[in-house]
Order: structure tokens, then sequence, then C-alpha cells
């Protein structure tokens, strides 16, 4: 087990017509796990929560959310109640980060040879000469051509798609364990998204760490990962591994989502229904549910057995 | 080839215009008194000849717009007039105490700075806990407060209670003389005398003016380092540079990189205005700059000096700005050169 | 409109603590010199010529000046310059300022940019010194203060409210209202002004609290009056001088009501920065969209 999420509960700052200032619950007790040499496919409408669990794991929580409880064990250490001097030394060396909308995710004052020696300077001293040897194998390994050339470039200079593989560059320069990709494809082109992913794959593959991929997209799912956790409304309505969850989906939301996408066609940002305001208790998804009784008034258990469950009062899971 | 000599054409037209509208506004201070030919003319009581001779010379018998073109060519030659307290050509005055004013101005936006941006920064990295609340109101209260009353009461506790510092009597003890002028700083020249009394005298009359002025300047700038940093803390890539697990100072200064243009051109605006507040400073400590000078013709209504202080208050911020505008084309063509 | 000003200042009072207690201060001022001719014994002018430049005591709190008058009194009673002559200042800036902003944001192209380079070459003078000069240039006096005081702040609210007005053309909003058939008195009473109102008031704190500060220099240096006042500037000004002798109190104590009037200013400026209108944004699509209250729709940056 190389991070085990349990019960990890956040809460995001309103304010209300009045101006006074309140809280309510972003992830309502999300638990989730990831092997070794496994990717974990955690996929989830717009605002399920899926970003800002992974925040919440890496201590990167923005001022207007706050933590409020849960343990995120990572190589048996709570990431959740470590100092910030401690998390400091996981970020980016143990656990290697890939977040959205790569152009703007680079230092724009910094060249970018030089941001890849940076990362390789945070986590140890290095010797200069072979941290930029490192950081030019690093990129020609992430399929840069000519990389020494683009050492030198600063991002703006570069398409999209290498700044992406860049970033990519960045998250396993420091040989991490883990490696979370937060919608590391949002606004490419196709062709480059497939590009990104496969490399993302091949990587933690080789490397036999543990992967994270965020993503809207249920095709990038059943491609690249291993296991899925589907999220809806701050909370995880189905988690299994992607062959058991995509043959027989328990959860009523994963079945529409996958009706929705029959193939690998479904494109990111695509919604599944409209947004719908959820209802205070009981199952956060019954307003859209077709087949939602007086049942769901009452919040559904995890139902389950296994590494297959769902959170759903009809759940029918049959053992694997 | 043709656009950058349009842009350059248009700029200058910018320019002129600029400078017309500032020559025009001095030029309009002395048509608002009643009698502007008086105030012109040397004072209450000028001889007859002087007078004929002034008369002709700002064509006070023709019309405004005459005038205003006479006056404009004077401008352009340099004759800034002649004070009618000391009789003496007020651009000379002006640039005998230029040197002053600039070494005041100097230190004081140098440990402005010094201040502003490491109390700006901290700020940042605490946003909304109590020491970030303590730096914004003491912030909002230094940009309330009056620079003569700071100057008077950092005078009444190190001169008059402490007696650590000098009295407010100019920029040197008033038993030492000046040393020989080369760049009209009294503490560098002394230094380069190897006087060291005078040296000692100088920097000590220094301090307090210097340090009110470094307040009012860290006031207004702490806010804006402050701000600045909190734009850039909000980009992803700060955000991401934390994800890479960076310490507290690499990404205060990938922030501050990224917050420098922002901050510079705050710099820049508030030195343009600077002379206004250096005035007050100057005139408590006596300093006799060129700030002290211009009140002091204000309140004499002495109004070639009064013109010739507006003008060159101007101009002195026209500099700052383009010195501003200068060192950013340099930093954008570093940057795109790579 | 009125009760939409109302409303945003008991929003802020609620939200911020700071502009609060700057209202309360603000008002206390008020109270004081309303309520001083009665509750005090030492009018302003009176002089004790048993006590002159009196240490703090019970009988004067704040001490006397050098002709034995009640510098209580006198601080209080300054207050009344400090409420009316940036009023009148503000109330004259916005009577030249707003017309002439709306017409060079209404009009637009030449008209516009010969305004702006105007504003931006009269800006280069360092304002408090250009408003020195103009009185220095007009003589002393109050009326001359508050004009010259209201001229260089008319620049800032016609730059505010062609701000305004261009964002709301760039939205497509004045447009959509001419071809809904509004005339211009209609499109400006009705369309214009209510949706620039909230710039403007949110203006109002930095501008009184810049002109108050204009003032005091003014009196501090000898230019602004010529008789003695309660003006704080020129109190301070008579004080100096007993200050290096160490009868610091004729200087200090209308130093300090100074700072604490003008922070107050300040406070409630900074709190309308904060949660008030936003300045015209660079995003035509966001730029001046604000709830009923005045508050922005678009979050600014937190803290």
């Amino acid at each position: 087990m190389l991070l085990d999420v349990q019960d990890l509960r956040v809460e995001r700052s309103v304010t209300g017509a009045q101006g006074e200032r309140g809280f309510e619950p972003a992830l309502a007790g999300v638990s989730f796990r990831v092997v070794k040499g496994r990717i974990l496919g955690l996929v989830g409408e717009h605002g399920a929560g899926k970003s800002l669990a992974a925040s919440a794991i890496l201590g990167l929580l923005r001022p207007e959310a706050r933590l409020v409880g849960g343990r995120a064990l990572f190589e048996g250490q709570d990431l959740l109640r470590m100092s910030e001097a401690d998390l400091t030394r996981v970020r980016g060396a143990r656990i290697g980060f890939v977040v959205q909308s790569g152009h703007a995710t680079l230092d724009p004052n910094t060249r970018v040879g030089a941001q890849l020696v940076r990362a390789q300077s945070i986590h140890r001293p290095i010797v200069k000469a072979e941290a930029a040897w490192r950081a030019e194998t690093i990129m020609s390994s992430m399929g840069i051509p000519e990389p020494r050339l683009r050492a030198q470039a600063w991002p703006h200079e570069l398409t999209p798609g290498i700044v992406q593989r860049v970033v990519i560059g960045l998250a396993l320069i420091n040989e991490p364990q883990l490696l979370i990709a937060d919608e590391p494809t949002a606004g490419l082109d196709i062709t480059t998204q497939v590009q990104i992913l496969d490399l993302l794959h091949l990587e933690v593959r080789r490397r036999r760490i543990g992967g994270i991929i965020i993503t809207r997209d249920l095709g990038v799912v059943a491609q690249y990962c291993d296991d899925i956790a589907v999220m809806y409304a701050g909370q995880v309505v189905e988690q299994g591994p992607v062959g058991q969850v995509f043959t027989r989906p328990a959860h009523p939301l994963t079945r529409a989502m996958i009706a929705d996408a029959p193939e690998r066609l479904a494109l990111a940002g695509r919604r599944v229904g409209g947004p719908v305001a959820e209802p205070a208790d009981g199952c956060a998804y019954r307003a859209r549910c077709p087949d939602a009784t007086d049942r769901c008034l009452v919040a559904p258990p995890l139902v389950g057995a296994g590494v297959h469950a769902a959170r759903c009062h009809f759940a029918r899971i049959a053992a694997a | 080839m043709e656009r950058p000599v349009r842009a350059l054409l248009r700029r200058l037209g910018v320019g002129l215009f600029l400078a017309l509208v500032v020559v025009l506004t001095s030029f309009l201070l002395v048509k608002l008194d009643a009698a502007p030919s008086d105030v012109l003319l040397g004072g209450p009581t000028p001889a007859a000849e002087e007078r004929a001779q002034l008369v002709e010379d700002y064509g006070l018998d023709r019309p405004a717009f005459v005038q205003f073109v006479r006056y404009t060519i004077r401008v352009l030659r340099g004759e800034l007039g002649r004070s009618w307290l000391t009789g003496d050509p007020v651009l000379g005055e002006i640039m005998a105490r230029i040197p002053a004013t600039l070494e005041l101005m100097l230190y004081s936006i140098l440990l402005g700075t010094l201040i502003a941006v490491p109390t700006g920064v901290a700020a940042a990295f605490a946003r909304n806990t109590a020491e970030d609340r303590t730096v914004r109101g003491a912030s909002v209260l230094g940009e309330a407060m009056p620079p003569f009353l700071l100057a008077l009461l950092l005078l009444l506790v190190f001169f008059r209670w402490l007696d650590i510092a000098p009295a407010p009597s100019g920029r040197i003890s008033i038993v030492l003389s000046p040393p020989t002028a080369v760049t009209g700083s009294y503490f560098i020249d002394s230094i380069i005398m190897q006087d060291s009394i005078a040296a000692r005298s100088a920097l000590a009359q220094l301090v307090l003016p210097v340090v009110t002025l470094a307040l009012m300047v860290g006031a207004t700038l702490t806010l804006l380092v402050r701000g600045a940093m909190l734009a850039q803390m909000d980009a992803p890539h700060f955000v991401y540079a934390r994800a890479q697990g960076m310490s507290r100072e690499m990404l205060t200064m990938i922030a501050l990189r990224g917050a420098l243009p922002t901050i510079g051109a705050g710099l820049a605006t508030q030195s343009a205005a600077l002379l206004g507040v250096t005035a007050l400073v100057e005139h408590v400590f006596a300093w006799g700059g060129v700030g002290q000078y211009g009140l002091e013709a204000m309140a004499r209504a002495d109004f070639a000096a009064v013109q010739g202080f507006i003008l060159v208050s101007a101009a002195f911020a026209a500099i700052m700005h383009l010195v501003h505008a200068l060192v950013r084309r340099i930093a954008r063509i570093r940057i795109r050169r790579a | 409109m009125i009760g939409r000003l109302l409303r945003m200042l008991r929003l802020l009072a609620r939200r911020r603590a700071g502009a609060a207690l700057a209202l309360v201060v603000l008002a206390g001022f008020a109270a004081a010199v309303v309520a001083r001719p009665v509750a005090w014994p030492h009018p302003p002018g009176a002089q004790d010529a048993g006590s002159v430049l009196a240490a703090p005591s019970l009988r004067h709190p704040l001490g006397t000046d050098a002709n034995g008058r009640d510098i209580l009194a006198r601080v209080v009673d300054g207050a009344r310059y400090a409420f009316a002559v940036p009023l009148a200042a503000l109330a004259l800036a916005i009577l030249l300022g707003a017309p002439l902003g709306l017409a060079a944001g209404l009009g637009g192209g030449w008209l516009d940019s010969l305004l702006r380079r105007t504003f931006q070459g009269i800006g280069l003078v360092p304002p408090l010194l250009l408003a020195m000069a103009l009185v220095a240039a007009m003589g002393p006096s109050l009326r001359h203060v508050v004009v010259a005081i209201g001229l260089l702040e008319a620049i800032v609210f016609a730059r505010a409210m062609r701000d305004e007005v261009r964002a709301l053309h760039d939205r497509g909003f004045i447009e959509a209202a001419i071809a809904a058939g509004n005339p211009l008195p209609r499109l400006v009473l009705v369309h214009l002004l209510p949706n620039t109102l909230a710039r403007i008031a949110g203006e109002v704190p930095r501008q009184a609290s810049w002109a108050l500060g204009v003032l005091a220099a003014m009196g501090f240096v000898g230019i602004a009056t010529a008789a003695d006042t309660t003006e704080w500037g020129s109190m301070i000004r008579e004080g100096v001088e007993h200050l290096y002798a160490g009868q610091w109190w004729a200087a200090i104590f209308p130093g300090l009501a100074l700072l604490v009037f003008g922070g107050a200013l300040r406070v409630l400026a900074e709190s309308i920065d904060e949660h008030g209108p936003r300045r015209a944004a660079t995003s035509p699509a966001l730029a001046g969209a604000t709830d009923r209250a005045g508050r922005p729709l678009s979050p600014r940056g937190a803290g």
C-alpha cells in the first residue's frame, strides 16, 4: 500500500447574502487507495472534489478551504498531520505532481532547463553540471526533441505539448514513489493528449511507482488506469478495479457516465446532465437519479465486498 | 522600419504636449493673481527702468496668448526669471539646492524599499493572520500620517527627550562649515575631504529626515509589495512551485521576481510625486533643499521662484517616469533576447 | 440612491470592524463639535493669562497654547475645518469632474485623448505642491484652499467617471440603451449615473483624506490662512517652536487629531477597496459588475 486516504474531510468558506461567513463541506469523507505499480483514475464531474482531494493530500489547500478530518497515509506516515517543513520534503521528492493548464504552471521568469536543475536542488545538494546533464536526460526521455536547445528556452516559447512534457519531467526528476496528475491533458489537442497519457502510463509502469490520474474522461480511465474511483459531490460513490466497474457498474452515476461515453469519445469537460443543487441530506445524487425512491432520503452506505464498492442502496455487487 | 519611426514620433509628440501642459500650468499660476504684473515685476517696488524692461520681456502689454508664447520661449532658454527676495536668477538658486534634495530622496527611497519589501513579503506569506493585519494597519496609519507630524514626533523623542539626535538645523552642524563641493552631498564630500568630524555631523543630520521620509515611502510601498506578492502567489505556477516542495526562500524569489514590474512601477510613481512630501520634511528640518525653497517662495508669494519650482518638480517627475520606462524596456529586451 | 449608500455602509460595518470603528471616530468628532459650546467651559478663543503653555491638567486636559487658550477646545473647534474643507472640495470636484469624465467617456476619440493627456501633464507636478502653488497664487483664504483642492480632485473624479463610462460602453451597455430608444439625457440620468455612482462614492473617503492632508500641510507651511485659526495644520505650526523647548502639547495634540481623523478616512477607503465597488476592470465582462449592494460579483483576490 503506497497511499491510503481515509475519510478525508474538507470544508470551504462561503459568504452568505448578508455578508456573514460560514463553512460548507466540500469533501465529505473521501477514501481511496493507491498501490505500487498501479494507476488509480479519480473521475467525476467538474466540482466533484477531485482536485481538492489532491490539494488536501499535498497540503496545498487554498486559503478559503480548511481541512476538517481524515487520514492520508503515505508510506505509513499521515500527510495530513505532518508539519509544513516535513511536507516540503515529501512534495516533489516522494510525490510528484503534474498540474492542469501546463503553460501557467512553469515559472515564467526562469528557463526550462534551469527549472529542471532547480527542482533537483530543492531536495538535495547538487553538482551543477551533473544536474544539467540529468535535466537534459530526462527531457529526452520525456520525448522532447533537441533537449539541449530546449533547455535554454523560456516557457512561453514552447508548445503546450512540450510544456506538459517538461512538467512531467519536473514531477519525475527526483524519482518519486507516487505521481499525481491533475487533468494532465486539459487544453491539449487530441493527438497530444494521447501522447502525454501514453508517456505518463509508460513512466509509472517502468518505474514501478503508484499513479493517480484525475480526469473527467471515463475513456482515459478505461485506457490507462487499473483502478477507478468515481466522485460525486465530495464523496466517492463507486470504486473498484477498472475491469469490474466498467463491466458491472453498480452506481447509477457510473452507469450514466458509461452510457454517455460508449467509446473513448467523451471529450474533457463534457458534463453528464446539468448542474443540480445537491440535496442537504440523504443520497447526494438522488435529485438526478432515475431510480431514486424514498429510501434515497437516507444517506446510503458503501455497499460491496472486497475491492469493488458503491455508495447506493440498490447496488448489487457480485463477488469477483 | 516605418512603424518604429512612427511610434517614436508619436511618443515625441505626446512628450511635447505634456511639456506644453506643464508650462501652461505654470504660466496660469501667475495669471490667477489679480495683479500679475506686480508679481512678476520684481516685488512691490521695482525701479522704473527695470519695470519697463520686464514689461518688454514678458510682453505684459500684449494679449495673454502672446505672453504665453514669450513665457514658453523664455522657459526653453532656461530663463526662469529672478526671485524678488534675493534678486538672483531662480534657475541658479534651484540648481544649487538640488543635491541636498536628491541626497535626501535617494537615501529615503533606498531605506524605504529596504523596509517595505521584507515587510510586504512577510505579510503576504502570513495572509490574513494577526501578523498580516498588524502590518496592514501600520501601513494604513503611515499613509494617513502627515509627514511633518511624523518629523515632529521623531524630533520630540530623539532630539528633545532622548537628546541623541541633532537639532533640525540643516545639513551639517551650524558650528561647522560645509565641505568643498564635489558631489554635492555633504556626507560624501566630507569623506572625500577626509574630514571625519564633518562627515559624522552630516550623517547625524541625515538620520531623522531620512527616517521620516523612508517611513512615508515604506508605508505605501509595503501595501503595494504585499498586493503584488499576493497576485503572484495566486498564480498557478506559484502553487506548482509549492507542489515541487520548494523552500520559503525559493518561493519568495519566484514570487518577488514576478512581482518586480508592479513594484517598480509603484516605486516610480511614488518617487515622481515624492518631492511634495520631501518639501514638507525639508521645511521641518530646515534642510535647505529645493522643496524648502519652493514652500518658502509660496509663503512669500515670490512668483518667479514658485513657477520655477513647479517646472522643476514636473521635470523631476518626468525624468522618474522616463527612467522607469527605460528600465522596463531593458528588462523586457533581456527576456526576449533569450 | 441614499438607501443604497446606507446599505453599502451598513454592509461595510458588518464585515469590517475597522470600517465600523472609523465611522464611530468620525461621528465622535462631529458630536464633539456640536456638543462643545454647551459641554465645555473654555471657548476656543478665550485667553487665560494665568496659564500660558500650561501642561495637560484636569482643568486643561490637553494643556494650553502660547496665548493661554485651551487646546482641547481648539482641537475640537478645528474639526469643523476637517469636515468642511474636504467636503466642499469634494462637492466642487465631483461637480466639475463627473461631467468632464462623462463627456470624455461618451465622446471618446480626440476629446478623450486630449483630456487624458492634459491630466497626465498636470499630473506630472506633485499634486500637493500644485495645490499649494495655486493657493499661493490666489492668495491665502479657505475659499481658495477649497478651490485648489477641488480642481485637482476633479481630475481624479473625471478619470474615474471616464473609466466607468468606457467600461459600460465596452460591454455594449450604452449601445443597447441607445438602441432601446433612450434619448441622451435619459441615458445619462437613468442608465449611466446609477451605474457609476458606486465608483464615485467609493473614491470619496480616499479623496477626503487627501484633502485633509493638503489643508493641514498648507496650514503648517502658513499659506492657507492669514489670521490664526483653529485649523489643525496652523495650530501645529504655532506649536512647533514650543515643541523644541519641551512644551510639546501645543503641536502634538492637533497633530494627533489630524492623524486619527485622517486615519479613519483611510481605513474607510481601504475597506471600500477591499469589499466595495471594484475599480474599472480590464476585463469588460467583469467591469463594474456589482450586485445590488454595490459589491463586486466577481471575487477580488482574498486578503
